[in-house]
């Protein structure tokens, strides 16, 4: 489940997903990054993705997760402008529909994560080598 | 990440991408031919040199509307 810790007037969001796994499923299983909703399950409901540097972007349609914390898992860092006082409503509040999909996507990975190195698994297991 | 309603004439559809996309990668990946239509951005027309932008370049937040328009002649 993702985290958010509050350290002076920035605010960190830190999920359990790890850099190197959004980056395989970017490759080979763009749309598990995506919460599908809509019609028949076709629309783009939110989505995560990494970025380069920078601060990062999160908001109602997703979050881009520019570092990777210590032990992998991607981070997300914001310097808010608000008062002491009044920081923890106003993060709660900015990001409740971010984090709500955000864990939706956490419970959801790993299974498509396990699937997609089966199926690579079984497809490496068939290439013969010829020398 | 941004919400771009895009579409042509024909089709009309929804996406979410990446601020650093460019304008061309997300009309290519949809497959609207940008090449012979006019194609507007929230609206406003872009130029030649508007498709390798990203919606970044453009202050784009969180949702525009992203449509290619191609205006045919009538009888």
């Amino acid at each position: 489940m993702a985290k958010i810790t509050i350290v002076g007037n920035a605010a960190v969001l830190k999920s359990d997903l790890k850099k190197e796994d959004i980056q395989e499923l970017k490759k080979y299983c763009p749309k598990a990054l995506t919460v599908w909703g809509g019609e028949d399950n076709k629309e783009p409901m939110f989505s995560i993705g990494l970025t380069n540097g920078g601060e990062g972007k999160i908001n109602k349609y997703g979050i881009e997760f520019p570092t990777a914390a210590a032990d992998g898992c991607v981070t997300l860092t914001q310097v808010r402008k608000e008062s002491p006082e009044e920081i923890v409503n106003a993060v709660a509040d900015d990001w409740a529909i971010a984090v709500k999909y955000l864990n939706q996507l956490e419970s959801v990975i790993p299974h498509v994560l396990e699937s997609v190195r089966a199926e690579r698994q079984q497809l490496m297991g068939s290439i013969t080598v010829l020398q | 990440m941004i919400q771009v309603k895009l579409g042509n004439n024909l089709q009309r559809s929804t996406v979410i991408v990446d601020s650093n996309a460019t304008i061309r990668s997300v009309l290519e990946d949809a497959g609207i031919d940008y090449g012979a239509g006019i194609t507007t951005l929230n609206g406003s027309t872009l130029h030649p040199g508007d498709f390798e932008k990203t919606f970044d370049d453009f202050g784009i937040k969180e949702d525009c509307m992203l449509y290619s328009v191609r205006k045919a002649d009538n009888a």
